[in-house]
């Protein structure tokens, strides 16, 4: 069975780890970072089939990671990345932007089902 | 319009008032004496018009000693004092039950139906033993009389006034309603009934005639008139008449003692007249006398027939007494609500405009309750617009003393002295010189201006409260004088709404930022722990006893943890963002009001604040509470900021905050620069984050700049914090960009 391979870029340690070990358990073949500098080495080395990325990090936010990643791939990071956020209250503008740009949306917390769906057709729909 | 005034008036002036008094008094008594006999027991006599007369224009005493001589010949009369007992008991009833409102005629009308009714029937009863249907129609007359007189001393009193004091008669512009109608309804009622009862008893006398004729003619035709004996008693029994009358014959010598006999006093032979047949005694107490030849003489006495025919007279007039009884009730009780129709008219209109009528004032009458409608409609009316007015003036009251407001001419700053010198123009006073000296931190603010041919500034005094703050406005500089021509000083103070509304959306700004900080602080670790246990769950072996168990704690931590996300969600609906409304904002305004809501704050930490906002700033669409609330922010934490490093006992002045403004082709730049501490280095990258704070426990909630990066986020616009480069502080620079945001 193919293992699809995962980044999780993620700045909360406990959620990264947590998150990192449930995906595992899904069958996913799974890397965490905590920011976009850990996000492009790891790139660097091979292709993700699903990038989670948390909207706002430390000191950037998830579409600047969006635009770092943007050339590597054969299949645009735009169609394999979703950004995590807890925040309700994003700007209409803001909320626009991520679903133009990114895979689409997730809200912390990601229910497992969601979670499972994510990592079962990573790889299998390279739209 | 109604109006009965006369201008000149009928008024007589009345020279020897006394003499004329007493010879009104005697031509009273004079014609009361004379006995008016309108018909056989019809007697008139004019002494209540008079001794009613002197009581309305006189009074009780004059009304009194009037009854007592014009009703003096009646004992002379009657032989008895009843008439005069009773016109004084008329005189004190009156004085007892007609007031103002009630007319004579009605009291009169009572009181004769009662008191001298009954006085007259056991006087009059007792003592002359007559007939009761003659006793009633004695006191039926008295009682029309009396009050056709009393009303007849109503109507001319109401025409006529004699007022005492300034001895005048004159004609009543005014009067009652209550009196007149009461008169007018006894005259008409009264005198109809007088009327009717003296047409019945002017017939009396020729129905007598009548009958004296037909008892001769009956006893001349008796069958056996010649074997009648003299001496002897007989009944005439006359053809169709039920009551036979007695009847003796007797000889021409013996005449007056069969006459006695029968019950006769008085012969009446039919031929001659007596002046007493006037009256009802002589038909009561006479017989008729028939000639028989042979010196004998037939005696008949008509008594029966006599009290029949008042009988008559009385069944006749009897209804229209009982008329004027109800009519006489039925003005009472009118009168009655007439008055308080009155009183309530009156009681209202002295009310007038003292307070608002819940309920509107009724009157038994539909007019005088239309009259009050229309009345409580204006007075309400009324009191709306005083309580209204008053409002207002008080209003206005607080504003005048709220802006305090002076008038200068010729004014300079003395930069050696520090101080204001101008000349006060006043109303009152006229033009004064005057100084006004400055507040150190404040100096330099006068630096700048000169050669300003308009100048605004704001500035304490040097002496005086901390936080009373002056605004100046001048025009007109005269270079050669170095002085502004002339301006105004106002004393500044911070409006209480202003200041609560800026408190309350303070509040409201901090919740919504509260709501949504938890949100976001919350769902994290929440999502955390449902990875965990669900991480755990698969760690579990499942042949192992007791995994099911465990595996069901871990669904209930999965389980609570969506319970709490979904409060989380609930909660974050009061989250602020996108429910401030945008509008087309004066920045440079919004900037103002800000620091005017900050200014007492920071005056009394003796913080200087310089504002320099350029004269033109594009309107942008902002929410403007918000921008008022981040700048409130940001000036609440750079006092806080000087506050630390005062508290670190740096030497030197410390407290100033510079609010600056600049306007480019994108972007409207603010800066707030102050130079206080400057940012903690543990805060640098963190400042923006919720519940981020380095002030001491209690004292912020951390939500201050995460709020203002909110609503920067939201306008599309930046905000950052950084130390200042030259000097100790820090400088928040917020970007408002001009073209909109897509």
């Amino acid at each position: 069975m193919y293992a699809p391979e995962i980044l999780i870029i993620e700045d909360d340690d406990a959620l990264r780890g947590e998150l990192v070990e449930l995906l595992k358990a899904l069958g996913g073949s799974v890397v965490g970072v905590s920011d976009g500098e850990g996000a492009l080495q790891s790139s660097r080395s091979r292709s993700f089939d699903l990038i989670l990325c948390d909207y706002k990090l430390r000191s950037e936010n998830g579409l600047d990671v969006l635009k770092a990643l943007a050339s590597r791939g054969k299949v645009p990071v735009s169609e394999r990345l979703y950004l995590m956020t807890a925040h309700l209250d994003l700007t209409q503008a803001a909320r626009a932007e991520i679903v133009a740009s990114t895979r689409g949306l997730l809200m912390k917390p990601i229910d497992i089902a969601t979670l499972r769906e994510l990592v079962a057709t990573a790889g299998q729909t390279p739209c | 319009m109604l109006s009965v005034a006369y201008p000149q008036g009928f008024r007589v002036a009345l020279p020897y008032a006394w003499p004329l008094a007493l010879l009104a008094l005697m031509a009273a008594t004079a014609l009361s004496n004379l006995r008016l006999v309108a018909a056989p027991g019809f007697e008139i006599s004019l002494a209540p018009l008079f001794y009613l007369l002197a009581y309305r224009w006189f009074g009780v005493k004059a009304g009194l000693i009037t009854a007592v001589l014009t009703s003096a010949p009646t004992i002379w009369w009657w032989g008895h004092p009843v008439g005069m007992i009773l016109a004084i008991g008329n005189v004190l009833a009156v004085y007892r039950f007609a007031g103002q409102a009630r007319s004579l005629s009605s009291v009169t009308f009572f009181y004769q139906a009662t008191v001298g009714t009954l006085l007259g029937f056991a006087v009059i009863y007792a003592q002359f033993k007559t007939p009761f249907d003659v006793t009633l129609i004695i006191a039926m007359r008295r009682i029309v009389c009396e009050t056709m007189l009393a009303a007849t001393a109503d109507l001319v009193a109401l025409a006529l006034v004699i007022d005492t004091t300034r001895r005048t008669v004159y004609r009543s512009r005014h009067v009652s309603l209550q009196q007149s109608l009461e008169a007018l309804v006894s005259i008409a009622v009264a005198g109809a009934a007088a009327l009717f009862m003296l047409g019945e008893l002017n017939h009396v006398n020729d129905r007598l005639d009548l009958h004296h004729h037909d008892v001769r003619t009956a006893v001349g035709a008796l069958p056996n008139s010649a074997q009648l004996e003299a001496g002897r008693m007989y009944r005439l029994r006359m053809h169709g008449v039920d009551k036979p009358l007695p009847l003796a014959i007797t000889p021409v010598e013996r005449l007056e003692a069969t006459a006695s006999a029968l019950g006769c006093k008085r012969i009446d032979y039919g031929v001659s007249e007596p002046a007493d047949r006037a009256a009802f005694s002589y038909w009561l107490h006479m017989c008729y006398v028939v000639p028989q030849g042979q010196g004998l003489l037939a005696v008949v006495s008509p008594q029966s027939h006599v009290v029949d025919l008042y009988g008559d007279t009385l069944r006749g007039a009897l209804p229209l007494l009982a008329y004027l009884a109800v009519l006489q009730v039925g003005l009472f009780f009118f009168g009655r609500k007439l008055r308080r129709s009155s009183r309530t008219l009156n009681a209202a209109l002295q009310g007038f405009g003292q307070a608002y009528l819940e309920t509107r004032l009724t009157a038994p009458f539909r007019e005088a309750d239309e009259l009050l409608e229309t009345f409580t409609a204006a007075n309400n009316e009324f009191v709306a617009i005083e309580r209204q007015r008053t409002h207002l003036s008080r209003t206005v009251e607080e504003l005048r003393s709220a802006i305090d407001l002076k008038l200068l001419s010729d004014i300079r700053f003395d930069s050696l002295k520090r101080e204001l010198r101008f000349a006060k123009i006043d109303a009152a006073l006229g033009r004064r010189s005057a100084s006004l000296d400055v507040h150190a931190a404040d100096i330099g603010k006068f630096d700048d201006l000169t050669d300003q041919n308009e100048i605004m500034v704001e500035f304490r005094r040097g002496h005086g409260p901390e936080d009373q703050w002056y605004l100046l406005l001048a025009r007109e500089y005269d270079g050669e004088t170095a002085s502004w021509r002339y301006g105004c000083l106002i004393q500044l103070r911070t409006a209480k709404a202003f200041q609560t509304q800026m408190r309350h959306s303070a509040r409201l700004m901090e919740l919504g930022g509260m709501a949504s900080a938890l949100s976001h602080e919350l769902r994290q670790p929440l999502f955390t722990i449902s990875l965990a246990a669900q991480n755990a769950m698969l760690m579990v072996d499942r042949e192992q006893p007791g995994a099911d168990r465990l595996c069901a704690k871990f669904d209930r931590i999965i389980e609570q943890v969506e319970r709490a996300n979904a409060i989380v969600q609930r909660t974050s609906a009061y989250a602020r963002l996108e429910r401030d409304e945008c509008l087309p904002t004066d920045l440079g305004l919004a900037v103002r009001n800000a620091v005017r809501f900050m200014r007492p704050v920071l005056s009394e930490r003796s913080i200087s604040i310089d504002v320099s906002v350029p004269p033109s700033v594009p309107v942008l669409p902002l929410p403007r509470i918000g921008i008022e609330q981040i700048v409130v922010n940001a000036l609440q934490n750079a006092a806080d900021s000087i506050d630390t490093r005062r508290d670190a006992s740096v030497s030197g002045p410390i407290g100033r905050i510079d609010v600056t403004m600049a306007v480019a082709d994108d972007a409207v730049t603010l800066q707030i620069r102050d130079d206080g501490a400057g940012l903690a280095p543990q805060v640098a990258g963190v400042a923006f984050n919720a519940f981020c704070t380095t002030k001491p426990e209690g004292k912020g909630t951390g939500l201050g700049l995460f709020v203002c990066r909110q609503i920067m986020d939201e306008v599309g616009g930046s905000i950052a914090l950084a130390d200042n480069s030259d000097e100790s502080g820090a400088t928040l620079t917020l970007r408002f960009p001009i073209a909109a945001k897509v």
